[in-house]
C-alpha cells in the first residue's frame, strides 16, 4: 500500500478500508479503473477511467490489445494496483 | 477495481500531534496561552514553541466536526514568527501539517497490522512516500 503525504499534509492513495481514513480527515474518492471479465477473450481486463487499458505487460494501451487479459482476477487487480500506485 | 482517494487531513489527534512535534524538534506543552495576530491572548489546547523565536503557536479548536469530534487549527502572531524565523506562515503550517499527517497515518497503519518497508522517502516536491505491507503479506 503506497501512501503519499503532500507538502500541505493532505494524503493521496488508493482507497482502503484497512485504515480509518474518515477519522484522519475529509475524504474524497473517485473511481480509477474497472476490472471486468471479458467473455470473448476468456480473461480479466483492466480499463482506466482516464482512458486506456492495461496490457498484460503492465503497459498502457489506447485500445484493448489481443493479449490484454489476465488469467485470474487476482492477477488483474494486482497489476492494476501496481500500475496506479506507481503514478501516485 | 481501485479508487483514487484524497484525504484533507484534519488535526484531531493531539497525541499524534505531539509525536509529530517531537520529530520536528518543537518544544510543546498541553494548555497555555498564546498571542494571536491581533495581540489578543487565547487559551490553547497545545502551545508550540518553535526553536529560534520567542513567538509561540497555539493549537485551538476550530469547531465540531460533522461526526461530533473536535478539529484544531494553528493560530499565532504570524508576522512575529515570519520575521523571526525567516519563513512564511504557509511554510510553517505546512511543515507541522505534513509531520502530523505522517504520524497520524503511521499510527493508523500500525494499528491495522501494517509494517513499513524502510523509512519514509521525501520526494523532490516535498511530499513523503510510505510503503506499507501487512504482516504476513
Amino acid at each position: 500500500m503506497k501512501i503519499k503525504i503532500l507538502p500541505n499534509g493532505h494524503i493521496e492513495m488508493l482507497y482502503t478500508d484497512a485504515i480509518p481514513l474518515r477519522e484522519i480527515g475529509q475524504v474524497s474518492v473517485r473511481r480509477a479503473s474497472e476490472v471486468e471479465y471479458d467473455h470473448a477473450r476468456g480473461g480479466w481486463t483492466v480499463k482506466f477511467t482516464s482512458g486506456g487499458w492495461l496490457g498484460a505487460d503492465g503497459r498502457l494501451a489506447a485500445t484493448l490489445p489481443a493479449g490484454a487479459v489476465f488469467r485470474t482476477r487476482a492477477a488483474a487487480l494486482a497489476a492494476e494496483v501496481y500500475y496506479l500506485e506507481a503514478r501516485l | 477495481m481501485s479508487h483514487f482517494t484524497k484525504v484533507a487531513t484534519k488535526i484531531n489527534d493531539l497525541d499524534a500531534l505531539s509525536a509529530a512535534l517531537d520529530k520536528l524538534g518543537y518544544a510543546h506543552e498541553r494548555g497555555g496561552r498564546v498571542r494571536a495576530w491581533d495581540g489578543s491572548e487565547i487559551d490553547a489546547a497545545v502551545k508550540i514553541a518553535p526553536p529560534g523565536t520567542h513567538y509561540a503557536i497555539g493549537v485551538v479548536p476550530s469547531g465540531a466536526d460533522a461526526d461530533g469530534g473536535v478539529s484544531y487549527e494553528l493560530v499565532a502572531d504570524w508576522w512575529g514568527l515570519e520575521t523571526t524565523l525567516g519563513r512564511t506562515q504557509g511554510a510553517i503550517t505546512d511543515e507541522i501539517a505534513r509531520a502530523y499527517a505522517l504520524a497520524r497515518v503511521s499510527a493508523a497503519c500500525e494499528a491495522a497490522g501494517y509494517m513499513f518497508e524502510g523509512e519514509p522517502v521525501e520526494q523532490a516536491d516535498g511530499s513523503i512516500v510510505l510503503i506499507a505491507t501487512q504482516w504476513g503479506g
